[in-house]
Protein backbone atom coordinates (compact mmCIF):
# COMPACT_ATOMS: atom_id res chain seq x y z
CA UNK A 1 0.00 0.00 0.00
CA UNK A 2 2.76 2.41 1.00
CA UNK A 3 4.73 1.52 -2.13
CA UNK A 4 1.67 2.24 -4.27
CA UNK A 5 1.16 5.57 -2.55
CA UNK A 6 4.79 6.55 -3.00
CA UNK A 7 4.76 5.56 -6.67
CA UNK A 8 1.48 7.44 -7.20
CA UNK A 9 2.85 10.54 -5.51
CA UNK A 10 6.06 10.34 -7.50
CA UNK A 11 4.15 10.06 -10.76
CA UNK A 12 2.03 13.08 -9.89
CA UNK A 13 4.95 15.25 -8.85
CA UNK A 14 7.58 13.95 -11.28
CA UNK A 15 7.02 16.35 -14.20
CA UNK A 16 7.53 19.37 -11.93
CA UNK A 17 10.44 17.92 -10.04
CA UNK A 18 12.29 17.22 -13.25
CA UNK A 19 12.36 20.71 -14.62
CA UNK A 20 8.62 21.28 -14.98
CA UNK A 21 7.46 21.66 -18.53
CA UNK A 22 10.75 22.69 -19.95
CA UNK A 23 12.05 19.39 -21.19
CA UNK A 24 13.87 18.15 -18.11
CA UNK A 25 16.10 15.15 -17.85
CA UNK A 26 16.21 11.98 -15.85
CA UNK A 27 15.01 8.48 -16.41
CA UNK A 28 11.29 9.27 -16.54
CA UNK A 29 11.84 11.72 -19.36
CA UNK A 30 14.08 9.25 -21.20
CA UNK A 31 11.55 6.46 -20.76
CA UNK A 32 8.81 8.72 -22.03
CA UNK A 33 10.85 9.75 -25.06
CA UNK A 34 11.47 6.08 -25.87
CA UNK A 35 7.76 5.30 -25.55
CA UNK A 36 6.88 8.17 -27.88
CA UNK A 37 9.39 6.95 -30.44
CA UNK A 38 7.95 3.45 -30.26
CA UNK A 39 4.37 4.74 -30.43
CA UNK A 40 5.25 6.68 -33.57
CA UNK A 41 6.17 3.46 -35.33
CA UNK A 42 2.48 2.51 -35.29
CA UNK A 43 1.06 -1.00 -35.49
CA UNK A 44 0.50 -3.16 -32.43
CA UNK A 45 3.89 -2.28 -30.96
CA UNK A 46 3.17 1.43 -31.32
CA UNK A 47 -0.27 1.05 -29.82
CA UNK A 48 1.15 -0.83 -26.85
CA UNK A 49 3.69 1.93 -26.25
CA UNK A 50 1.00 4.57 -26.54
CA UNK A 51 -1.16 2.63 -24.05
CA UNK A 52 1.65 3.04 -21.51
CA UNK A 53 1.68 6.78 -22.12
CA UNK A 54 -2.08 6.84 -21.57
CA UNK A 55 -1.69 4.88 -18.32
CA UNK A 56 0.84 7.43 -17.09
CA UNK A 57 -1.11 10.54 -18.00
CA UNK A 58 -4.78 9.59 -17.76
CA UNK A 59 -5.29 10.46 -14.11
CA UNK A 60 -4.03 14.03 -14.06
CA UNK A 61 -5.63 14.69 -17.45
CA UNK A 62 -9.09 13.65 -16.23
CA UNK A 63 -8.58 15.66 -13.00
CA UNK A 64 -7.62 18.66 -15.06
CA UNK A 65 -10.57 18.34 -17.45
CA UNK A 66 -13.01 17.68 -14.66
CA UNK A 67 -12.00 20.86 -12.88
CA UNK A 68 -12.46 22.74 -16.18
CA UNK A 69 -15.71 21.13 -17.30
CA UNK A 70 -17.28 20.39 -13.92
CA UNK A 71 -18.34 16.81 -14.43
CA UNK A 72 -16.64 13.48 -14.65
CA UNK A 73 -18.43 12.09 -17.66
CA UNK A 74 -17.54 15.01 -19.96
CA UNK A 75 -13.99 15.00 -18.60
CA UNK A 76 -13.53 11.34 -19.54
CA UNK A 77 -15.04 11.81 -23.00
CA UNK A 78 -12.81 14.79 -23.75
CA UNK A 79 -9.76 13.03 -22.29
CA UNK A 80 -10.37 10.07 -24.59
CA UNK A 81 -10.62 12.43 -27.54
CA UNK A 82 -7.42 14.21 -26.49
CA UNK A 83 -5.49 10.94 -26.38
CA UNK A 84 -6.77 9.78 -29.77
CA UNK A 85 -5.90 13.14 -31.34
CA UNK A 86 -2.48 12.98 -29.74
CA UNK A 87 -1.95 9.48 -31.14
CA UNK A 88 -2.88 10.59 -34.64
CA UNK A 89 -0.68 13.66 -34.40
CA UNK A 90 2.34 12.01 -32.76
CA UNK A 91 4.50 12.64 -35.80
CA UNK A 92 4.08 16.34 -35.20
CA UNK A 93 5.21 16.18 -31.57
CA UNK A 94 8.63 17.76 -31.78
CA UNK A 95 9.79 16.77 -28.33
CA UNK A 96 11.02 20.22 -27.31
CA UNK A 97 8.46 20.23 -24.49
CA UNK A 98 7.28 17.44 -22.24
CA UNK A 99 4.53 15.14 -23.51
CA UNK A 100 2.40 16.39 -20.61
CA UNK A 101 2.73 19.98 -21.84
CA UNK A 102 1.78 18.95 -25.35
CA UNK A 103 -1.34 16.98 -24.43
CA UNK A 104 -2.35 19.64 -21.92
CA UNK A 105 -2.37 22.10 -24.79
CA UNK A 106 -4.55 19.78 -26.88
CA UNK A 107 -6.77 19.34 -23.80
CA UNK A 108 -7.12 23.10 -23.30
CA UNK A 109 -8.32 23.45 -26.90
CA UNK A 110 -10.63 20.47 -26.77
CA UNK A 111 -12.16 21.54 -23.47
CA UNK A 112 -12.73 25.02 -24.88
CA UNK A 113 -14.41 23.58 -27.99
CA UNK A 114 -16.45 21.17 -25.88
CA UNK A 115 -17.86 23.82 -23.58
CA UNK A 116 -18.59 26.07 -26.57
CA UNK A 117 -20.50 23.27 -28.29
CA UNK A 118 -22.42 22.29 -25.18
CA UNK A 119 -23.04 25.52 -23.35
CA UNK A 120 -26.41 26.03 -25.00
CA UNK A 121 -27.57 22.67 -23.81
CA UNK A 122 -26.07 22.35 -20.38
CA UNK A 123 -24.23 24.54 -17.97
CA UNK A 124 -21.82 22.97 -15.52
CA UNK A 125 -24.08 20.71 -13.56
CA UNK A 126 -22.38 21.61 -10.30
CA UNK A 127 -22.10 17.99 -9.28
CA UNK A 128 -18.51 17.61 -8.25
CA UNK A 129 -18.40 13.78 -8.35
CA UNK A 130 -15.60 14.16 -5.89
CA UNK A 131 -15.00 12.94 -2.42
CA UNK A 132 -13.24 14.96 0.19
CA UNK A 133 -10.26 12.83 1.17
CA UNK A 134 -10.33 10.98 4.47
CA UNK A 135 -7.29 12.89 5.69
CA UNK A 136 -9.03 16.20 5.11
CA UNK A 137 -12.51 15.63 6.46
CA UNK A 138 -13.57 18.63 8.48
CA UNK A 139 -16.83 20.26 7.82
CA UNK A 140 -14.77 23.23 6.62
CA UNK A 141 -13.31 21.26 3.73
CA UNK A 142 -16.70 20.02 2.59
CA UNK A 143 -18.12 23.52 2.75
CA UNK A 144 -15.11 24.94 0.91
CA UNK A 145 -15.36 22.36 -1.87
CA UNK A 146 -19.06 22.88 -2.23
CA UNK A 147 -18.69 26.67 -2.31
CA UNK A 148 -15.83 26.44 -4.76
CA UNK A 149 -17.74 24.22 -7.20
CA UNK A 150 -20.77 26.47 -6.89
CA UNK A 151 -18.62 29.55 -7.48
CA UNK A 152 -16.81 28.00 -10.47
CA UNK A 153 -20.17 27.18 -11.99
CA UNK A 154 -21.00 30.86 -12.14
CA UNK A 155 -17.77 32.07 -13.68
CA UNK A 156 -17.22 32.55 -17.39
CA UNK A 157 -15.32 29.69 -18.99
CA UNK A 158 -12.17 31.76 -19.58
CA UNK A 159 -12.07 32.80 -15.94
CA UNK A 160 -12.55 29.22 -14.82
CA UNK A 161 -9.87 28.10 -17.23
CA UNK A 162 -7.18 30.44 -15.94
CA UNK A 163 -8.03 29.71 -12.30
CA UNK A 164 -7.73 25.98 -12.95
CA UNK A 165 -4.43 26.36 -14.79
CA UNK A 166 -3.01 28.49 -12.00
CA UNK A 167 -4.50 26.88 -8.90
CA UNK A 168 -5.12 23.26 -9.91
CA UNK A 169 -2.38 22.65 -12.46
CA UNK A 170 -0.16 25.04 -10.48
CA UNK A 171 1.32 26.44 -13.66
CA UNK A 172 3.47 29.58 -13.66
CA UNK A 173 1.96 32.60 -15.41
CA UNK A 174 4.59 32.43 -18.13
CA UNK A 175 3.57 28.84 -18.94
CA UNK A 176 -0.11 29.75 -18.84
CA UNK A 177 0.49 32.60 -21.26
CA UNK A 178 2.23 30.20 -23.62
CA UNK A 179 -0.47 27.54 -23.33
CA UNK A 180 -3.23 30.04 -24.02
CA UNK A 181 -1.33 31.88 -26.75
CA UNK A 182 -1.59 35.19 -24.98
CA UNK A 183 0.99 37.63 -23.64
CA UNK A 184 2.27 37.51 -20.09
CA UNK A 185 0.57 40.77 -19.14
CA UNK A 186 -2.72 39.56 -20.64
CA UNK A 187 -2.42 36.37 -18.58
CA UNK A 188 -1.76 38.40 -15.42
CA UNK A 189 -4.73 40.62 -16.13
CA UNK A 190 -6.99 37.67 -16.94
CA UNK A 191 -6.01 35.92 -13.71
CA UNK A 192 -6.54 39.07 -11.68
CA UNK A 193 -9.97 39.60 -13.26
CA UNK A 194 -10.92 35.95 -12.69
CA UNK A 195 -9.94 36.17 -9.02
CA UNK A 196 -11.97 39.34 -8.61
CA UNK A 197 -14.99 37.68 -10.23
CA UNK A 198 -14.50 34.65 -8.05
CA UNK A 199 -14.40 36.77 -4.88
CA UNK A 200 -17.59 38.55 -5.88
CA UNK A 201 -19.34 35.28 -6.70
CA UNK A 202 -18.25 33.58 -3.50
CA UNK A 203 -18.84 36.53 -1.21
CA UNK A 204 -19.55 35.20 2.24
CA UNK A 205 -18.56 31.65 1.38
CA UNK A 206 -15.02 32.86 0.77
CA UNK A 207 -14.91 34.66 4.11
CA UNK A 208 -16.17 31.51 5.87
CA UNK A 209 -13.65 29.26 4.20
CA UNK A 210 -10.86 31.63 5.16
CA UNK A 211 -11.68 31.31 8.85
CA UNK B 1 5.97 38.49 2.53
CA UNK B 2 7.18 35.54 0.46
CA UNK B 3 5.02 34.08 -2.33
CA UNK B 4 4.57 30.88 -0.31
CA UNK B 5 3.40 32.77 2.76
CA UNK B 6 1.12 34.93 0.65
CA UNK B 7 -0.34 31.79 -1.01
CA UNK B 8 -0.92 30.16 2.36
CA UNK B 9 -2.91 33.17 3.51
CA UNK B 10 -4.87 33.48 0.30
CA UNK B 11 -8.41 32.07 0.83
CA UNK B 12 -8.82 31.31 -2.88
CA UNK B 13 -5.58 29.38 -2.85
CA UNK B 14 -6.76 27.47 0.23
CA UNK B 15 -10.07 26.59 -1.39
CA UNK B 16 -8.30 25.24 -4.44
CA UNK B 17 -6.05 23.19 -2.19
CA UNK B 18 -9.19 21.37 -1.03
CA UNK B 19 -10.18 20.81 -4.66
CA UNK B 20 -6.72 19.46 -5.49
CA UNK B 21 -6.95 17.04 -2.56
CA UNK B 22 -10.41 15.95 -3.64
CA UNK B 23 -9.30 15.43 -7.23
CA UNK B 24 -6.51 13.18 -6.03
CA UNK B 25 -9.06 10.79 -4.56
CA UNK B 26 -10.42 10.07 -8.03
CA UNK B 27 -9.64 6.71 -9.54
CA UNK B 28 -9.32 7.01 -13.29
CA UNK B 29 -9.17 4.24 -15.83
CA UNK B 30 -10.01 5.37 -19.32
CA UNK B 31 -7.07 3.47 -20.82
CA UNK B 32 -9.23 0.57 -22.15
CA UNK B 33 -11.56 3.06 -23.90
CA UNK B 34 -8.63 4.87 -25.44
CA UNK B 35 -7.06 1.59 -26.55
CA UNK B 36 -10.27 0.49 -28.30
CA UNK B 37 -10.57 3.88 -29.98
CA UNK B 38 -6.96 3.83 -31.13
CA UNK B 39 -7.53 0.34 -32.55
CA UNK B 40 -10.62 1.59 -34.36
CA UNK B 41 -8.87 4.44 -36.11
CA UNK B 42 -6.87 3.03 -38.97
CA UNK B 43 -3.75 1.73 -37.17
CA UNK B 44 -1.37 2.91 -39.84
CA UNK B 45 -3.35 5.97 -40.83
CA UNK B 46 -0.51 8.27 -39.90
CA UNK B 47 1.89 6.39 -42.13
CA UNK B 48 -0.40 5.97 -45.11
CA UNK B 49 -1.65 9.51 -44.95
CA UNK B 50 -1.69 11.42 -48.24
CA UNK B 51 0.87 14.18 -48.76
CA UNK B 52 0.32 17.05 -46.40
CA UNK B 53 -0.74 19.47 -49.18
CA UNK B 54 -3.62 17.17 -50.12
CA UNK B 55 -4.59 16.72 -46.51
CA UNK B 56 -4.67 20.46 -45.96
CA UNK B 57 -6.68 21.04 -49.10
CA UNK B 58 -9.17 18.28 -48.38
CA UNK B 59 -9.59 19.24 -44.75
CA UNK B 60 -10.05 22.90 -45.55
CA UNK B 61 -12.48 21.97 -48.36
CA UNK B 62 -14.43 19.84 -45.94
CA UNK B 63 -14.46 22.59 -43.33
CA UNK B 64 -15.67 25.10 -45.88
CA UNK B 65 -18.06 22.57 -47.38
CA UNK B 66 -16.74 23.16 -50.89
CA UNK B 67 -14.16 21.65 -53.16
CA UNK B 68 -10.97 23.61 -53.53
CA UNK B 69 -8.57 23.34 -56.42
CA UNK B 70 -5.11 22.11 -55.42
CA UNK B 71 -3.52 25.52 -55.21
CA UNK B 72 -6.46 27.37 -53.77
CA UNK B 73 -5.34 27.18 -50.17
CA UNK B 74 -2.00 28.74 -51.03
CA UNK B 75 -3.65 31.23 -53.37
CA UNK B 76 -6.21 32.21 -50.80
CA UNK B 77 -3.41 33.08 -48.46
CA UNK B 78 -1.54 34.69 -51.36
CA UNK B 79 1.65 32.89 -50.59
CA UNK B 80 3.37 29.60 -51.12
CA UNK B 81 3.16 27.57 -47.99
CA UNK B 82 6.06 25.52 -46.76
CA UNK B 83 5.18 21.95 -45.78
CA UNK B 84 5.56 22.85 -42.08
CA UNK B 85 3.05 25.66 -42.43
CA UNK B 86 0.61 23.35 -44.14
CA UNK B 87 1.17 20.85 -41.34
CA UNK B 88 0.30 23.55 -38.83
CA UNK B 89 -2.76 24.43 -40.88
CA UNK B 90 -3.86 20.81 -40.65
CA UNK B 91 -3.30 20.94 -36.88
CA UNK B 92 -5.49 24.01 -36.68
CA UNK B 93 -8.27 22.62 -38.85
CA UNK B 94 -8.26 19.21 -37.19
CA UNK B 95 -8.32 20.78 -33.77
CA UNK B 96 -4.91 19.72 -32.48
CA UNK B 97 -4.32 23.45 -32.34
CA UNK B 98 -7.42 25.58 -32.40
CA UNK B 99 -7.94 29.22 -33.09
CA UNK B 100 -9.80 30.64 -30.18
CA UNK B 101 -12.05 33.59 -29.96
CA UNK B 102 -10.69 36.23 -27.68
CA UNK B 103 -12.78 36.19 -24.50
CA UNK B 104 -13.62 39.86 -24.87
CA UNK B 105 -15.27 39.16 -28.22
CA UNK B 106 -17.78 36.80 -26.66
Amino acid sequence: MITRLVSWWYRWRAPRNHGGDGGGGGSDADRERALIERARSGGRRGQAAFAQLVETHQTWLVWFLQSLLGNRSDAEDVAQDVFVRAYLALDRFRGDARFRTWIRRIAINQAFNHQRAHRRHAAMDGTPDLEVPVTDTGAGSVVALDALMHGMEQLSYVSREILVLHHVEEMALQDIAQALDIGLSAAKMRLQRARQQFRVVLGEDLAESAE
Amino acid sequence: MSDDRRSANDPIHRMFRVLRSALRTMVVNIAPRVRRQVELVEPDARHRAPPVDDVARDTVSEALNMTLAPDTVSEALNMTLAPDTLGELVDIVTGVVTFRKEPDDE
